[in-house]
This record gives C-alpha cells, structure tokens and sequence, in this order.
C-alpha cells in the first residue's frame, strides 16, 4: 500500500484559475465528523499534482482538464478514499479508521495510550482546536485555553504569572481549591503536573482532547474523577526535512480602566466634605479653621494661607493609572526541526517567549525545548522517545501584604511621585511605596516519555508507555532592608531585609501497560482489553525565611546570627504516593450502528490504609449511529445518539494524614526535646468521594452545512468530604468529613455551520454554550452547614447551589440617618444598627456564573484568513468591593469619581448610592460582613479573546527565493482587544482591581525552509 | 487478585518527615516528643487571669487596647472570646495527651532504662492531663463546695477521636482528677527537669487540688513533706533567678518556652504600660520580692506629663529590658507553703501556721509574724494575713484569680490609676464561671452554657 506523507504544517495551494484547469474544494473529515488537517490529496497516479489540508481540514486542488481523473485522499491510520472527477466544484472526503494501514504508515502511533479508539465512540471528547490557541498571544498556556471547549472553564486569578483556575463542569467536591478539584494532566502517556503543564510550548502541541464523562475518563480510573486534559506533543514526519521559525512580537496594554477616580478639585472638596484632618482638603479648608480657630486674630490670614495651598494642589493632576501601570511588550521565537524517514522520524524545538505585565517589575519569560524519535522496529512496531525541558521564570512586584497595583487606586491626584511626604500615606514619601516587595518564582521542568507500540498479531496490539516528568519550582521573596516596612520594623540595621526563599520538587512517574485485540467478524466488530499502570507522586518542598539580607536577594546574604523573631527558620514537607491499578475494557459494534463499551479499573493507592486501598472506577457507554439507515439522504449528513454512566472514586486532595494518626516535627522544642505534633484530627471512618456521571448526547448534521452537538449531564458526588467544624472539646476544631451529596448537571451544546463555501471566499462560524448548574442534594447532618462560629449564613444548603451568594434585600438609604435599610425576611424595614437573622438572607445569585461559552468565527478569501474568538459568561453576579469608596476614616485616599455626588452627607440626601461617612460601630457588620442586593453586580462579561488577520503567501510569491522559503506567512494577532460588561467595577472575571488579564497585539512571521 | 493485593505491598510508602500510625510512636524518645507537644501547648494565660483579677489598675493608656480593657472590665464579649482560646488550647494539650497514652503500648522497650523512662512520660501524660482539667474546672465549674457537686462540671475526654460529650459532674471531675493524680503518683518519678511534671511537681498540683477541696489535712499531709528543706530554695539567688534563663531551686514546674512571653502588658517602652501595680500591694522594708515585683517606672519620661508609676516587674520587665524568658513558674515552693499554711489555720493549727510563714518571710527578709503583738493573726485574719502574703509573693502570675473565685470575694474594679473603685463584680456574679464558647456548644447539643452567659442562636 502507498506510504502517504503527512505534512501537517498548514500548506495552501494557490487557487487562481488558469485556463483549462478546474478548481476542485472541499474538507476531509474523520468519521465522527472532525476535520483532518494535514490530510492528502491527490490525483491517483500523479501525486505531484496533490496537495494538503489546511487546519480545518480545508483543501483546494488544481486539476487538469479532463473527465475520469481518480481523485484520493488519504490521512494516516485512515482508508484511503477516492472519488470519481465529473467536473464538480465541490467534494468532501469522510476517511474511515484503517488500523491495518498503521503499521506501515510508520510515523507516530498512539502516544495517549489510553486513546482506544473503541473509547471514542461513546465517550464524551472534545478536540480542542490548536491552531486557535497558538494564534494567540498570550504566555499563559493554561489561559490561552479559556474558551477552547464548552465545559472547560478557565479562570484567571490574579496579575500575571498567576496560575489561572482550570475546571471541567464545574467543582466535584465541597472542597475548594485545585487539589480537589483539578483535572488530570496527561502529555503522551505520562501523567503531568498543572504546573508542568502551564509551562509548555503551545508550538509543541499537536493535539489536546478534554475528556468529560465518566466512559472517556474511566479509562485512567481514580486519578480522572475531575475529569483529563489529554495532550499529544507534535512529531516528526516521514518526508523531507522542514525547518520553520516563526516570530510573534509586539505590545501589551494596560488594559481597562477597573474605575475611574477623581480629578483634585473634586477629592480636595470630597476631603472637605468627609472632615478628617489628615486630608489636606479638611486640613487646610476655611470649614478647619473656623472650627478650630473661632477666635485666632490671625483667622483671616489663615484661611487665605490655606485657600493657596489647596489651589497649588489642585494645579496637579495626577493619572497614577497612567503612572503606575505601563505598556511593555511581548515576544515568541520558535524554532522547529521536523523530518525523517519511513523508518524513523525526528521533531526538535527550541522556543523563547517573553510578556510584561501592567506593573513594572512583572513579567514572565520562557524557554522550552522538545526532541522526539519514532523508530519502526521490524515490520510490526515501533518505538518513540521524547525528550522535554523548559525554564520559565515569573517576576512580580505585588506580594501578600503589599501591592503596588492597588496605589493605583489610593494616591491622591495632587500627589506625585515627586511630591515628597504623601497625604495617603502618612510619613511615607512614593519611594516608600514602590520598590517594597519582588518576588521571582521560576520554574525548571524535565520531562521524558518512552513508548513502545506492538501489534504481533493481526489485532493485537500492545503497548506500553514510560515516563517521568519533574518540576522544580523556586521562588525568592524579598522585602529589602529599604522598605518602609523594614525601616519601621524597630528591627537593628544588620537585622533588616527578609528573604524567603523556597524549592518545591514535584516528580511524577508513569507506567502503564496495554493490550487491545480486536477482531471482526462479518458486521461484528469486538474488541476486548486490559492494562495495569503505576503512577508514583513525589512532592518535595523546603523553604528558608531569613532576615538580615539587606537588599540583596541572596540566601547567602542571611544573618545566620540572629536569635528570636528574626531566626532563621525553615519548613519541609516530603509526600510520596502511588497508585496501582488494573483495568479492564470491552466494547462491541455492530453493522458500525450500534456499538457499546464497557470499562473497569481498580485502583489501590498509598493514600488511604491497607483495607480501604482499594477503589474502582467504572463506565459503560452505548451509541447508535441512526445516518446508517438512510446513507444517501442527503438533508441529513449525520445522526447519532449515545449515552453512558460511571462510577469513580475521588482521592484528590486527600492525604494520608486524613485517615491515620500522623505526626510530624514541628521547628520548635521544648527544653531540649523536639517536638512532635499530631498533624491533624484523623478520621478512621474517612471514605473516598465517589463520582457517578450520567450523560446522554446527540450530534447531527443538515446538508454537511451545519452540524450540531448537545450533551446533557449529570455528576453526583457522594461522601463529598470537607474540613467542618467540630466541639474544640475534641482538641482540633475541625476534622474532614464525609458531609453529603452534591451535583454538577448541565448542557453542553454547540452549532458549527458553513456560512460562506465558495472557491475563494470561506466563512465558518462556530458558537458553543456550556451551562452547569451545582446543587447540594443531601447533607448527612442535618439540612444546613455552617462552618464558622458566628455566622448567620450557612455555607451549604440541601437543595442550593453551593455558590451562591447570600445576603439581605436593601431598600437603598434612609434619607435621614444616610444608613442603609433592609427588608426582613417578614418583610419588616431594618435599620442598620439591628441585628439581622438568617431568616433576612436571600440568594443574591451565583458566584460562579452558570453560563458560559464561545463564539469562533474563521473567514478565509483567497490567502487571507480572518479569525475571531469570543468568550463569554453570563449568570453570575459578583459583589462591588467598594474598596475605593472613602469615608472618615479612610478620606486620604483616592476616591472613585462621582463620589462627592453619589454619597449621603446630610440628612434629606435622597437616592445616594453610599452610605453615610459618619457612622458607629454598631452598623459596621450589616456595612461590611454581607453583600446586599444593592452592592452586587452582574458579573456577565464578553471578551474578544482572540484575533487574527494572516496571509499566506503562495509557492508563487515564493518563487524568487528558489526553493529555500516553502511557506511563509504573517499575520496580525490580538488576544484579550476588548471586555465587554455591566459590571461597574474593576475585572468582572478575577473581581480584584487589579490582575486583569491584558490586551496583547502582535505581528508575526512564519516561514518554513 | 490475590497477587495484585501482595503486590500492593510497594504501596506501603513509608513518609519521611512524617510519622503514621501503627507505628508512629514506637519508641521512648518518640512518645517523650510527643509529650513535649503537649507540654508546649499549655495555654499562657497569665497577663489574662492577672487582668481579670485586682492585681492590677488600668492607666491612661489602657484605652487603646480595648480588648484588654474590655476583659479588665469583666464585659461579657470580652470574657467570652477569652474563654474560647483557653477552652481549646487546653483541650489541645488534653488531645495530644489522648494520642499519647493508647500508642505508649507499642513503644518497643531495649532494656530497664527505656522502661523506666516509659513510665515516666507515662505518669507526667497523666499529671499533665489532670493539670488541665483542674484548670478548667476552677475556670468554668463552680467552685467545690457540697451543694455544686452534682452542677455541671467540664467535658472528659477519654479517647482521640470525634466526641459530642456532655459536662460530666463536678463529682465526677474531681474524681477524675484524683484518679490520674494517683496513678501518676504510683510511678517514682525524680526528672531532673523543671519543666517535667516529676512526683514534687505531682504533689504540689494535689496540694493544690486538696486546697480546693477543702480537704485540708490531706493538703498539709501531701505538701508539708515538700517544704523540708524549703529555706535552701528560699534564697535570694534562687528568688533572682526566677526571672531568669538560670536555674532556681524556688521552681517546681516551669513550662520551658522560646516565644516572647507577658508581652501584653506594654504599650510601648517610653509611654509606659497598659496596667500598673495594685497599691494595695505592698512590701516591707528589706522584703526581697519588692526589688522584682515593683518596678519603679517613669511614664512618658520625656514629654510635658512624666508619671511616676509602680510597673508590674517580674517577666514585664523582662519584657522591656529585652531579656527571653524561658521558663514560666507555675508551680512554686512558696505556692505549696500557702497551701499548706492557709490549710494549717483553717484546720485549726494557727502556731503551725504561723510558723510556717515566718519560715517563709523570714526567708523573704519580711517582718515575721508574733500574735502576742498582733492579735489579728488568728481565725479569718490569720487566713486573709496568709492570702495577702500570697497576693503579693505571685502578683502579676496568674493564681490570684483562682484565689478570688474560691474564697467568693466581691472584687473591685478600679478607674485609672487606681484613683477609685468604679464597679464592684459581686460574689457569686455569673461570671465567675467562663462562659462555654461558641466553638464547643454551637456543634455540640449536648453541652449545656453556665447560668446567665447568653447562648448565640443561628437561626
């Protein structure tokens, strides 16, 4: 059979018609509908005259005049397909799985393992589109996917560097956090950690597979009850060698405005108004020294002097937005090397990327590099190795206690950074606030994966996948003897100047071992399986916290003489786990119509005591393929059901302290014995979540013009676990417990139409919707749970959504007391100063919006391609901080604008947004502890998350440089241009003032040799 | 199956900084850390218990630490979010002596030296245990007299794991405590190390007990034996060292400690302090506990309005001197004299009484006392003259609150400086008792609040 080159960079055939030749268009898809880029093809006999297809699967073919011409196209591991050239202008090819090709199509095999094809059909996975993701530029590989699939929802959390929150359909447990919640990563077989993954090179990826249900999921056993981020690295071809660099450069943008604040005029007139004498605007007001000096003969004087000093204040106007923040740039080399033979392939890479963030001071560097070998072994296998490194580096000016971002929001605009003592800062200069913190946290990762792949009889496959993969992340803090809050730390000279400094090792080992046979007979397709894996986890972490440094951001620099508070200490924390497990699969198709799948995996881990080791997760799926019924009917391109269930056990985030007494050092002692601590209350009876996904789905197609796909699930987590509290008579005050049910359900959907599907001129457009809705279904102890003391609001309810956010109604503020009044659960009016009962609390609504989803539109005329990417949320509402909002006490700070307007200060002030400056503490909780109908807002926000504008130029264009450039391009890429929303404050995505995610636009150029 | 659980072996990862169970305490030195934990987790309560008590009078500065001014004037809030620390860092030490005692079984044992050692931690576990639930029960039971044994008591824990318990009775308490006293006792235990419980420490604490109880021949039977030879403790070098890293023969128990200690007292080293002496308290001419305890201080020295003070001395001016404090005494000799000399006169033995204290302040360097010229010295004022003795040898520590609550005692409440009395809490106010705090009655039903102290409803 012919070996068929796969080149899978992205190639584009001129399309101008000259005369005598026919224009043949069209795409080549998988049989489940996916495009195949990087397809063949070709006209039978004469494969010069082919040509490949685009990412989208896109292809555009020259032919000679003349009728019977064969045309074939053929993709690895796939049938070859031909057809019949009678002179229409359109053909599409559907290449049906080929597993006997495989073994002479050399190349690359399945480097996922677990990436049965049997699991395909019924299991719910989305591919994510690769080239969208590399067209953006952005450093952040875990950002760049937000939007990449319906049902993964991507969070950014803070500036840049941060890591973003990654989920699949939501939170599986009551717990917060990643540990508990974050997906599986998985990069060729080997099982990755998040952090590894954030810092791969999105050039290097050639596929990821989200993988959400419990049937596609099933596979990998406990460890995927969050659910897996499959990825494939890219590999070497069997063709000529291509050598391609590309070049993204270009600017990044301060970004939006989270509020705007007050010119001088106005917040010198707010200062008079709010009566703090810290405030020059009180300070030095007529109002001032009337009060103070009724009697001074010297009155007049005093006034006029103050009246000059507020107006030479007021002659400056500071933009600290402007001031503070910057734009910086953004840049990504990347070098790769890609080639072979039939018996072996090879594919290097070498990438360098660069962003700054808004703040000087952060910003985040990279370095990657990949190398991977595919050899044939004899005529029936072939072995792969690769090799992968990466460094990246992350700096950042805003620490715990301390951030710069926010001056943004507190200097006044008469100040200046040369100003000399600030009036927001009492006794501190603006040298005293910049330069106070630096943190450098870098990442130095070290992967390498080794599979072989067998197939010794017809059928029979085996394969097996090895790898270990190694982050090691640092980080040094420093707050140098020059900040303020060194200087004022009463500590000697020689003790100034903190330094942390810390090493977190993490190693994660996979093994895992597989055997598929398949056999058909007649329409009888079966194939029946088994593995055994191993994973191993080994988190390493110290750390040091010394003073004494000076400004020097050294360990060494540590004053290893000082006793008391300012002793150096360290902390260490080594947790090793392994998982061991044993898997099962068997699945059925017939007639290629009906088929069914069943899997299940046994898992024992290190995590939990010998007889509860154990633990199994298990699925099975069914799908009907109703197109096989009516082949021919065109209106219908494709129809097909499936639906599945399973049954996982969740370990994530569970350590072995939690189930038996452990005890651990602490750094301190008692005389001269060490002491050893009981890490925390254990709970013997303590049992694994377990994950029960329901899923049922549909995709069809109208005319091979529009395509759509709906799912519907339902994930029920038993013995969800949480730290709640218990009497402290137990000597801890809480202990982790199997509390109650919860589940995730939603609907996932998206609608993919050709628009536009003529020769030169393309437009496709895709919009996506995921919806998720969480609810706690049963708590073991009783209807509510409260996990403080004093609270009045539960923080999970049977029958609520467990974020929802809770709070009274306000009936805005009473004129007369400038107060806010509430409406009582009877309905009732409450003043500020009552006491509000859990019977006033209403659902405010989510906090985690339910909705949200993309809009991908790809427009290609000619050589040109245009696309855009829409992310949007809605549904969720998220509560105003207020945070520059001033009163008394506060009134030396910068203030929002409109505030002197919008604020009550007398008694008859009518329909004023915040509540008086003057109150007592008696009101302070219902002011500060609960959000209230009025100071939420709609968290709803669409965002241009991508945009590209490329031109490729043809092998025409490229003609004068005789063969050495094969492809180049350049394009015009933007990510993040613009956020559309009606929140009034700040990012509607990370709720803070600061950390938004920026705008970047660049150039780039690509060219292939 | 069956192979793949064998093989499962490799899963039994043994943690290196980490110690689990079966095996996590198998060794004497293991349990001795583990006990030492507990030790170290004994809350440090007394700049706390001095404020509640008439140790001392607010200043012109006690205003800007409201929490402390709030607990000095006994508000209910402040009592409270007292109450809830103490409650749990004292059944802290109560759980890790729960984790200790069941795993000491499987401490492997080489030879003599090991067993001895393990009865040791054994019997101190035990002490430490009865320790605290003698604090807690002075804290939020009411005191022991007949008519309240059956009232509630505190909560027993036995075991380390998840409990809804209810207050047992005071009966029961007491009970209790005498029966991990005795079992401790039944181990000889000499530690060299003061801040052990050894058997000198295990008696002075019945002492302590016995006092309580009223039962006082037992307290002269169980303290008497301590004091013989309490004149070579009693020296001024010893007395010194008590506020000091050195070693003083005065300590029976002392709680080893590398944290700042008594830092609340200060507002700051030029202003001056939070809280003064007592003028009620004062010392003879010569005494020797004057030079520690009054520390003659000049407020706000520098500025228009210097005040010459009497400062809380002992750790408070350790504090300002920037000297560590490593050991806080806790149990003392001169505790088991008052003890002992306080039983002697309720007891009707008033000469030995008094001979005891003269003992004691002639080895103060105080006046002794003669009732030929002091007609006073006898029945209730022979025991109200001990008290004041007391007051003044451990003002500023913490005992004088227990003191107060058990002899049921009105206790004034000063304005600044002392000038005058500017609230009285009566005997028998329901604030003798601390309040049971939120974090035990609010997941625990069957927990009942003392009388009077609000319980918070969520509802």
């Amino acid at each position: 059979m012919a070996v068929v080159l796969a080149m899978t960079v992205p190639a584009y055939v001129v399309s101008a018609q000259s005369p005598g030749k026919h224009l043949l268009v069209g795409q080549v898809k998988d049989e489940a509908g996916e495009p195949l880029p990087g397809a063949n093809v070709y006209v039978r006999g004469d494969i010069r005259n082919g040509t490949s297809t685009d990412a989208n699967g896109w292809y555009s073919l020259e032919l000679p005049d003349g009728k019977g011409l064969i045309v074939e196209a053929s993709f690895l591991g796939m049938q070859t397909t031909s057809i019949e050239y009678i002179g229409q202008a359109e053909q599409d090819f559907v290449l049906k799985a080929d597993d006997n090709m495989m073994m002479e199509a050399v190349v690359t095999g399945r480097q996922n393992i677990n990436d049965v094809d049997i699991r395909a059909k019924a299991g719910v996975i989305n591919v994510v589109d690769v080239k969208r993701m590399q067209d953006k530029p952005m450093i952040d590989m875990s950002l760049s996917l937000q939007g990449a699939a319906p049902g993964l929802v991507v969070t950014n959390r803070g500036d840049l560097g941060t890591k973003p929150e990654i989920r699949i359909r939501g939170n599986s447990s009551f717990r917060e956090g990643d540990t508990a919640n974050e997906p599986l990563y998985v990069l060729d077989g080997q099982v990755i950690s998040s952090d590894a993954f954030m810092t791969l090179n999105p050039m290097d990826i050639a596929d990821i597979k989200i993988l959400k249900d419990a049937v596609a999921c099933a596979l990998y056993g406990t460890k995927a009850a969050n659910g897996v981020l499959e990825i494939t690295s890219v590999r070497g071809t069997n063709g000529e060698t291509l050598v391609t660099y590309s070049f993204n450069g270009g600017v990044t943008m301060r970004g939006r405005r989270a509020v705007q604040m007050m010119d001088s005029a106005e917040k010198l007139e707010l200062e008079r108004l709010l009566k703090n004498e810290e405030a020059p605007g009180y300070r030095y007001s007529e109002d001032y020294y009337r009060r103070y000096f009724p009697n001074d003969p010297n009155l007049d004087q005093m006034i006029a002097e103050g009246a000059a000093i507020l107006d030479k204040l007021r002659q400056t106007n500071t933009d600290w937005f402007k001031t503070l923040l910057r734009n910086d740039f953004y840049q990504r080399h990347n070098l790769s090397v890609r080639g072979g033979t039939s018996k072996t392939s090879y594919y290097a890479s070498a990438n360098y990327s660069y962003q700054g963030g808004q703040i000087p001071g952060n910003d985040v560097s990279r370095f990657t590099g990949r190398i991977s070998l595919d050899q044939a072994v004899g005529k029936r296998g072939y072995v792969s190795v690769s090799v992968n490194g990466g460094y990246s580096k992350a700096n950042s000016p805003n620490g715990s206690s301390y951030s710069p971002s926010s001056l943004v929001y507190e200097l006044n605009p008469y100040e200046s950074p040369t100003s000399g003592e600030l009036w927001s800062y009492p006794d501190r200069t603006y040298d005293d606030l910049v330069y106070q913190y630096d943190r450098t946290s870098t990442e130095k990762r070290f992967g390498t994966t080794a599979s072989i792949n067998l197939e010794p009889v017809d059928g029979l496959q085996v394969d097996a996948v090895a790898g270990i993969d190694m982050v090691l992340s640092e980080s040094l803090e420093l707050v140098p003897s020059t900040a303020y809050e060194e200087i004022n730390s009463g500590a000697a000279e020689n003790e100034r100047g903190r330094l942390t400094k810390a090493k977190n090792t993490n190693t994660n080992l996979t093994t895992n071992v597989r055997i598929t046979y398949n056999k058909i007979i007649g329409k009888h397709d079966f194939t029946v399986g088994a593995n055994t894996d191993y994973y191993w986890d080994d988190i390493d972490n110290m750390s040091l916290t010394g003073y004494g440094v000076g400004t020097q951001k050294s360990a060494a620099a540590i004053n290893q003489s000082l006793e008391g508070s300012r002793k150096l200490s360290t902390s260490n924390m080594h947790e090793t786990t392994a998982q061991i497990g044993i898997g099962v699969l068997a699945g059925y198709t017939f007639d290629e119509t009906y088929d069914i799948f069943g899997t299940y995996k046994a898992d024992a881990s290190s995590i939990l005591p010998k007889d509860k080791r154990w633990n199994a997760a298990w699925a099975v799926g069914a799908g009907w393929d109703v197109k096989s019924y009516f082949k021919d009917w065109r209106p219908i391109s494709s129809l097909r059901f499936k639906a599945s269930y399973g049954r996982t056990a969740n370990l994530a985030g569970v350590s072995p302290s939690l189930a038996v007494a452990t005890f651990s050092y602490l750094d301190d002692s008692y005389g001269d014995t060490r002491l050893l601590e009981l890490i925390s209350l254990y709970n013997d009876s303590l049992r694994p979540e377990q994950t029960v996904s329901t899923e049922a789905g549909v995709s069809f197609g109208l005319f091979d013009v529009v395509s759509f796909d709906i799912g519907y699930y339902n994930r029920v987590t038993e013995d969800a676990l949480l730290d709640v509290p218990i009497p402290a008579s137990n000597g801890f005050t809480t202990l982790k417990r199997n509390i109650g049910v919860l589940s995730n359900s939603g609907i996932e959907a998206s609608v993919f139409a050709k628009i536009l599907n003529l020769n030169d001129l393309r437009l496709n457009l895709r919009f996506s919707i995921a919806y998720n809705r969480n609810k706690v279904l049963d708590l073991y102890d009783g209807d509510r749970l409260y996990t403080g003391e004093d609270t009045i609001i539960p923080d999970f309810e049977v029958g609520k959504s467990y974020d929802m956010l809770y709070g009274p109604i306000s009936l805005g503020l009473d004129p007369m007391t400038g107060l806010p009044v509430f409406r009582g659960g009877d309905g009732r009016e409450i003043q500020a100063d009552e006491t509000l009962t859990r019977d006033d609390m209403v659902a405010l609504g989510h906090s985690v919006p339910p909705y949200s989803g993309t809009i991908n539109l790809s427009f290609t005329w000619k050589n040109l391609e245009f696309d855009a990417d829409f992310y949007y949320v809605f549904g969720g509402v998220k509560q105003y901080a207020y945070s520059y909002v001033r009163y008394y006490d506060d009134a030396n700070k910068n203030a929002v604008k409109g505030q002197v307007q919008n604020m009550w200060f007398k008694a008859g002030d009518q329909d004023k947004m915040y509540h008086t400056p003057f109150y007592s503490s008696s009101v302070i909780e219902n002011l500060t502890a609960w959000p209230n109908s009025k100071s939420i807002g709609s968290s709803d926000y669409l965002r241009l998350s991508m945009l590209s504008l490329r031109y490729r130029f043809s092998e025409k264009q490229l003609e004068w440089t005789k063969g050495a450039v094969k492809y180049a391009n350049v394009a015009l890429q933007a990510s993040n241009l613009f956020t559309i929303t009606r929140y009034r404050e700040s990012d509607p995505e990370s709720g803070s003032l600061v950390g938004q995610q920026q705008p970047v636009v660049t150039l780039s150029l690509s060219l292939s040799f | 199956m069956l192979a793949l659980a064998a093989a499962t072996g490799c899963l039994d990862i043994r943690l290196e900084d980490q110690y689990s169970d079966p095996s996590a305490i198998n060794s004497v030195q293991r349990a001795r850390e583990l006990l030492s934990s507990a030790y170290n987790s004994l809350p440090r309560i007394q700049v706390e218990l001095s404020v509640l008590s008439d140790d001392f009078v607010p200043t012109n500065l006690s205003g800007s630490y409201a929490d402390l001014l709030n607990l000095y004037n006994w508000q209910e809030r402040a009592i409270d979010d007292f109450s809830s620390t103490v409650w749990m860092d004292y059944y802290m030490t109560v759980a890790t002596v729960n984790a200790l005692i069941p795993r000491l079984e499987n401490v492997t044992v080489e030879d003599e030296e090991d067993e001895t050692a393990l009865s040791q931690v054994r019997s101190e576990a035990l002490a430490l245990k009865a320790m605290c639930y003698f604090d807690l029960l002075r804290l939020y039971g009411p005191v022991w007299t007949d008519e309240n044994m059956d009232k509630d008591g505190i909560i027993l824990k036995d075991r380390l794991e998840l409990q809804f318990l209810p207050r047992s009775s005071v009966r029961d308490c007491i009970s209790e405590i005498d029966g991990l006293l005795k079992e401790a006792l039944s181990v000889e235990n000499g530690t060299s190390e003061v801040y052990y419980l050894g058997t000198q420490a295990v008696n002075a604490l019945k002492t302590e007990v016995e006092l309580w109880k009223g039962n006082y021949k037992e307290v002269i039977k169980c303290g008497l034996p301590l004091l013989s030879d309490a004149e070579s403790r009693w020296t001024q070098t010893d007395y010194d060292n008590l506020w000091s890293d050195s070693e003083s023969k005065e300590r029976i128990f002392a709680p080893y400690i590398f944290d700042t200690f008594y830092t609340d007292l200060c507002y700051d080293t030029e202003s001056g302090d939070y809280y003064i002496l007592n003028d009620d308290i004062v010392f003879d001419e010569g005494d020797m506990r004057e030079a520690w305890t009054v520390w003659q201080f000049t407020m706000s020295a520098d500025t228009d309005n210097p005040r010459p003070v009497r400062n809380m001395g002992k750790y408070n001016r350790l504090y300002y001197e920037d000297t560590e404090v490593r050991y806080i005494n806790t149990l003392r000799y001169s505790g088991v004299c008052f003890a002992v000399a306080e039983a002697y006169a309720r007891d009707n033995q008033e000469p030995e009484a008094i001979a005891l204290m003269n003992r004691y302040l002639a080895a103060r360097g105080a006046q002794t006392w003669d009732l030929s010229s002091d007609p006073a010295l006898t029945g209730d004022g022979l025991v109200e003259a001990i008290l004041e003795e007391k007051r003044k040898e451990f003002v500023g520590e913490g005992t004088r609150w227990f003191d107060l609550k058990r002899l049921d005692g009105d206790l004034p409440r000063y304005s600044n400086f002392g000038n005058n009395i500017s609230s009285t809490i009566k005997a028998g106010d329901y604030r003798w008792l601390f309040p049971i705090p939120r974090s035990e009655y609010r997941y625990n039903e069957a927990v009942h609040q003392n009388p009077d102290w609000p319980v918070i409803a969520v509802e």
